[in-house]
């Protein structure tokens, strides 16, 4: 009566260990289970008790037999894992990249962020010498010191070139003079503009480029 | 459980009682094989069969060198770990 209470006992725990188990390779899953079976033989033969209480604490003590087979999945790396497919999660990122062209064309506002901005750029492996030197020689400095450096030369050379022509004398040395009055500083502004747009749009068309060519790298590397 | 296994080689079964048996280094016993299986493929414990008086065969675990050898490496890191701790903790009110 109580023996086969027992029996059933320990069979469902086998049971359901076994079944729990699948995951586990072949040879390792006939090991585990016959440790697991030696272990409540030895048990109930030590003279600790076979009766019923003593082996459901016995089965207790050895736990659930979901945990059991997750440790024999945890130390087992060759085992396919309990978790399908590979994850999704592992394309590498390019932050590195987006942190570079940020950093060499908004970035270049503040003190040293160009510089950073250069230094992230060579540190990626995603872009060929070309495109770096392209990222770095396209506004040297960024468009945050082409911006200043424009703006202080401008107004420079506005206060230092006085303007020659009939209608000079009291207007003289302003930018609003037109330009067929000043020849020689006439040019500045329009030219200014010129330059003006330069830095600012090719740092960022170059900045688009080189994201588009990392994106379409790490495509490539991902899995 | 290398450090139970250090002075003698035991059974299976005493071998998983002792260790669930020190305060709360096991929540589940079973869980202990698929560990003892770890070390025997690292190479760090043996196993040997012996006929016992009562019931089955029993599978008796001994340390083998390699085992001894990462034993006594832990040793001494967990004791420079520890007194590390020690020393960045404040002392006990004791």
């Amino acid at each position: 009566m109580t023996n086969s209470t027992v029996d059933r006992l320990v069979n469902h725990y086998l049971t359901r260990l076994d079944d729990a188990a699948q995951a586990v390779p072949p040879d390792r899953r006939i090991e585990l289970l016959s440790e697991i079976r030696e272990h409540i033989a030895a048990s109930m033969s030590g003279g600790r008790g076979a009766d019923e209480l003593a082996v459901r604490t016995m089965l207790d003590r050895l736990g659930d037999p979901a945990d059991i087979v997750a440790a024999a999945l945890e130390d087992n790396p060759l085992a396919p894992p309990s978790n399908p497919g590979p994850s999704l999660g592992r394309r590498p990122g390019i932050g590195l990249e987006v942190g570079a062209v940020v950093m060499l064309t908004v970035g270049s506002l503040i003190p040293h962020g160009w510089f950073v901005g250069v230094i992230l750029l060579w540190s990626s492996g995603l872009w060929r010498r070309s495109e770096k030197l392209l990222g770095t020689l396209i506004v040297p400095g960024g468009p945050g010191l082409a911006l200043f450096g424009g703006a202080a030369a401008t107004s420079w050379l506005g206060a230092a070139q006085p303007c020659v022509g009939p209608v000079t004398s009291t207007i003289s040395g302003q930018i609003v003079t037109p330009a067929q009055a000043c020849t020689g500083s006439g040019l500045a502004p329009a030219l200014g503009v010129a330059l003006l747009l330069f830095v600012l749009i090719a740092p960022i068309v170059v900045a688009i480029v080189l994201l588009n060519r990392a994106r379409g790298r790490t495509a490539l590397v991902g899995p | 459980m290398l450090s139970l296994l250090s002075d003698t080689s035991l059974y299976a079964f005493d071998l998983v009682r002792r260790l669930s048996e020190a305060d709360g280094m096991v929540i589940s016993e079973g869980t202990i094989y698929p560990l003892l299986s770890r070390l025997r493929r690292e190479g760090w414990v043996s196993t040997t069969w012996a006929e016992s008086v009562e019931g089955p065969p029993r599978r008796y675990y001994a340390l083998t060198p390699a085992g001894e050898r990462a034993l006594a490496a832990f040793t001494a890191d967990w004791r420079r770990f520890r007194d590390a701790v020690d020393a960045l903790l404040p002392e006990e009110a004791t």
